[in-house]
């Protein structure tokens, strides 16, 4: 907690982790510090300045491919997850053939950026979109390799709700998958889990941002097998991206280069990279608070009349709670929360299908980091109990 | 006492006014809160000479600020002229529901209007 200069700042209880987590001192020190001493234009000048500006990125991207057990080259820097599987989204169509024969499994839990961009792909070049159910009853998703089949071109799914915090053993997955399609190109969208797990599973691309893992806004992270960035189109074409440039022929730089196409946020990257090294350090640690503190959660929400939580049936879901109270709007319970300078999330979380498919509009979220502690859950509770006097619900 | 959620709102909210469905009507819109995916739809039926709103309901869920903004509007509009309506602004809402509120939460009260200001609109388009 002290290393997180808001709460000295700031009165208040945050169980917005899901949205965005807060910042420890180390990532704020680096990102001005690079300003103060280090900044230049990376990748472009010869000058010591701007060597300097490069030597710390690149290290920078070496602390990434680390964290998630990759090489330097198979990690891209972009501005968000979102931008990210945009991206993926729009050089796998631009490189692979997709007609009406193919296929593309998404799930119904997903968030929109990992949901639409397939949804589009699938509009225009006439591919089938398969959405795998989330069963109601389980409180899980369907087997994500039973929609899987010979003319299955992708299969994108999310490692961790961002709604309910159910997980998905994405390791067993892909195993499935491969076993029925070996070429299915396997996207995981990991931004609700990095924060929460390890990474390790050999998927064809994944994405994630740096914000939610206690880094900088700005930063999305991919990972992609080489044998895929080798092969597809660049994202986007301008600076730093190319090899040569001709009038009528030009060719591209190595990877991962050749995806980063104008000036990226070099110094967020730079100070994210500190945020990886804080939660690297403290790993074990934060997971065990985090797990105490989302059993304590799930415990005293439960004793609350009317309050009715999203799955948690298993042991297997993340530090994310998504309730509904009964006759209290969410909108109206984050107001009276507000009050008690306690912020939770209330809507739709960008979770639109997965939403109607569980009969709801919008729910109240409450999701938790391991420097929250059981008197913060404490507050939400009374906060939660004054709002259902506030508006005469017994 | 509460300013948001004095007993007049909450009144409003449990018990609105003007709340159901007209058969027939002139004007008919529904209108979204993309933030929380609120949903209000009104039906609204005119004058002879077709410029001031004769009778008007709404059906929809949302939350104490969005239902109650309904309800206080919709007794408001009997009588009013559609220029008039499309004229109303935030700080008109603001006034005739006498409370303050954040940018976010504006657009909770404001959705009720903006979906008979739209209705409006699309009913001047279609004649």
């Amino acid at each position: 907690m002290d290393d997180f200069p808001i709460f000295k700042n700031r009165e208040i209880v945050y169980l917005d982790n899901a949205a965005t987590t807060q910042k420890p001192q180390v990532v704020i020190d680096k990102l001005r510090n690079f300003y103060e001493n280090n900044n230049a234009n990376a990748h472009r000048g010869v000058y010591k300045l701007s060597e300097d500006a490069t030597t710390l990125l690149e290290e920078a991207r070496k602390v990434f491919a680390g964290f998630v057990n990759a090489k330097k080259e198979n990690i891209i820097f972009t501005k968000s997850a979102t931008e990210g599987l945009n991206m993926i989204a729009n050089s796998l169509e631009k490189t692979f053939i997709f007609d009406k024969e193919d296929n593309i499994v998404v799930t119904e839990i997903d968030h929109h950026s990992n949901f639409l961009p397939w949804q589009q792909l699938c509009k225009r070049t006439g591919a089938e979109f398969r959405v795998v159910k989330y069963d109601l009853k389980k409180q899980d998703i369907e087997d994500i390799s039973r929609y899987v089949d010979d003319n299955t071109k992708i299969a994108a799914f999310t490692a961790m709700s961002n709604v309910s915090g159910l997980m998905i053993d994405v390791k067993e997955q892909i195993s499935k998958i491969r076993k029925k399609n070996k070429d299915t190109i396997i996207i995981i969208d990991a931004t609700q889990y990095v924060a929460h797990n390890k990474i390790d599973w050999g998927a064809d691309f994944f994405v994630f941002s740096a914000h939610k893992i206690y880094g900088t806004t700005g930063v999305g992270i991919i990972y992609g097998k080489t044998k895929f960035l080798e092969k597809i189109e660049p994202f986007n074409y301008g600076g730093n991206m190319i090899s040569s440039v001709d009038i009528k022929e030009s060719t591209w730089a190595d990877i991962p280069d050749r995806f980063e196409a104008g000036t990226i946020d070099a110094a967020g990257i730079i100070a994210s990279a500190e945020a990886i090294k804080y939660f690297q350090k403290g790993f074990y640690g934060f997971m065990k608070i985090e797990d105490a503190l989302k059993n304590y959660a799930l415990k005293r929400l439960r004793a609350i009349s009317g309050l009715r939580i999203i799955g948690h049936n298993t042991k297997g879901y993340g530090p994310v709670i998504s309730f509904t109270l009964d006759k209290i709007h969410p909108h109206d319970l984050a107001t009276i929360c507000d009050r008690h300078n306690v912020c939770i999330r209330s809507g739709h979380h960008c979770a639109q299908p997965f939403m109607k498919k569980l009969g709801l509009v919008a729910t109240s979220r409450v999701s938790i980091s391991f420097y929250n502690t059981a008197s913060d859950i404490d507050r939400l509770v009374d906060a939660i109990n004054d709002a259902k006097k506030v508006l005469k619900v017994r | 006492m509460d300013d948001l959620y004095r007993e007049v709102l909450l009144d409003h909210y449990k018990n609105p006014m003007n709340f159901g469905v007209l058969k027939n009507p002139d004007i008919r819109k529904q209108d979204l809160n993309p933030l929380c995916g609120d949903e209000i739809e009104i039906f609204a039926k005119l004058d002879a000479k077709k410029e001031k709103i004769r009778e008007i309901r709404f059906k929809g869920h949302g939350c104490v600020i969005c239902i109650a903004s309904a309800s206080i509007l919709m007794q408001e509009m009997e009588g009013i002229e559609l220029k008039k309506i499309q004229k109303m602004n935030t700080d008109d809402m603001l006034k005739l529901l006498g409370i303050e509120l954040t940018p976010t939460r504006i657009k909770c009260m404001m959705l009720p209007l903006k979906a008979v200001q739209k209705g409006i609109i699309d009913y001047e388009a279609g004649k």
